[in-house]
């Protein structure tokens, strides 16, 4: 962004900056003030600072004034710090607490838990699972088979592929062929 | 009377000195000789006087809290003017509010000087030019906001601005002219007339 929308270099800008802020030194200024009475570009850019500032300048004087007793409010304040230090403490505690209370609650729940599991007192009775005997398998599958042999046909199963030679014992009715 | 003559007069690391070893005349008497300033400054954060004086209060303790650990490396006034803008800018984002009205703007009418003398209108443009600037410096990002009113309502140097903000020379030199930029292009979207004929002129031409 160009402050001034004139041409002065970047360093031109920032030595103007310097000397408008009184931040030059007292060589540089007088050097800079022969500079500036000969280039109208940089009295252009000291003209457009100079507005820039006529608000800040009128403000200066301005703003809220404190009480005529707002020191003894400060020092009183300040005498409530060891006892607001103390309360935020004890608040600080009381939450630690509250924290340890809930976690050690939390534990011991978790090992309830745990304990009555191992003990069995927690059982599966309705298993999720699908775990059975091969033999109960087997008759499963027949009666499931039995089923489907009843099935119209477009309904009917294709073929159960035959389970390997593991359980030959249990004979295995053939589907009928779908079509 | 003559005791607190004395008192005024004492320098501030004495003071401190006091103060730390729980003298309480010691740090009303610090209150007491900065609490226009830091008034003022937060003045330019706040929207009304009770805001500003609960903040200043708020910056008062924090600074008797942290009164030991100051070091003297810095002039007091730097540090106690770094914990007072850390508090407004806090205080600015935990209200999650950009800065707003400052608290006194009637006051500017009352500032025509010899100018009214002159022109009768003069201290209605001083006003309106004092209320734009406010609200120019509003429109800034924070640590623009914060540099402009350093430099320009509190008259820093660029040093104190440094030793207040922490940050290098080149970077208040820099930051500074950036914030400059900005508020330039703040006054001239809302208030082009105050600016000088040839920078209004130059306002209609898109900044680079």
């Amino acid at each position: 962004v160009n402050l001034s929308h004139t041409n002065l270099s970047h360093s031109d800008e920032l030595l103007l900056q310097r000397h408008f802020d009184g931040e030059l030194s007292s060589a540089e200024a007088s050097a800079f003030a022969a500079r500036l009475l000969a280039e109208p570009a940089l009295q252009q850019r000291a003209q457009t600072l100079q507005s820039l500032r006529a608000g800040f300048v009128g403000g200066r004087t301005h703003g809220p004034r404190p009480r005529p007793n707002f020191a003894a409010g400060v020092i009183a304040a300040v005498r409530e710090l060891p006892r607001l230090e103390q309360l935020e403490r004890a608040a600080a505690s009381a939450s630690q607490v509250r924290l340890c209370q809930r976690l050690l609650l939390a534990a011991a729940l978790l090992a309830t838990v745990g304990f009555a599991f191992a003990a069995g007192l927690i059982g599966d009775e309705r298993s999720d699972t699908l775990q059975a005997a091969p033999g109960a398998a087997t008759q499963e599958l027949d009666r499931l088979d039995a089923i489907a042999r009843r099935l119209p046909p477009a309904l009917s199963l294709p073929a159960r592929p035959q389970p390997a030679a593991a359980q030959p014992a249990v004979p295995q009715p053939a589907l009928p062929q779908a079509r | 009377v003559l005791a607190l003559h004395r008192q005024s007069e004492t320098p501030d690391p004495e003071l401190i000195a006091a103060a730390v070893d729980g003298s309480e005349a010691a740090f009303t008497t610090l209150v007491e000789r900065y609490q226009d300033r830091i008034f003022r400054l937060l003045g330019r954060y706040c929207r009304d006087q009770i805001e500003c004086e609960d903040l200043a209060q708020e910056v008062f303790v924090k600074v008797f809290r942290k009164l030991h650990t100051f070091q003297g490396e810095s002039a007091f006034y730097t540090w106690l003017y770094r914990i007072a803008v850390n508090a407004a800018t806090d205080h600015l984002s935990r209200a999650s509010y950009r800065r707003l009205r400052l608290v006194d703007d009637d006051a500017a009418l009352d500032h025509g000087g010899d100018a009214e003398a002159q022109d009768p209108s003069a201290p209605l443009l001083a006003a309106e030019r004092i209320a734009a600037t406010r609200a120019a410096v509003d429109m800034l990002p924070e640590k623009f906001r914060t540099i402009l009113i350093l430099r320009e309502f509190e008259e820093l140097s660029y040093t104190e601005i440094a030793a207040v903000l922490q940050i290098q020379l080149g970077t208040v030199e820099s930051r500074l002219f950036r914030a400059r930029a900005r508020f330039k292009q703040a006054l001239e979207r809302s208030y082009p007339h105050l600016l000088p004929a040839g920078a209004e002129a130059a306002a209609e031409r898109p900044a680079r």
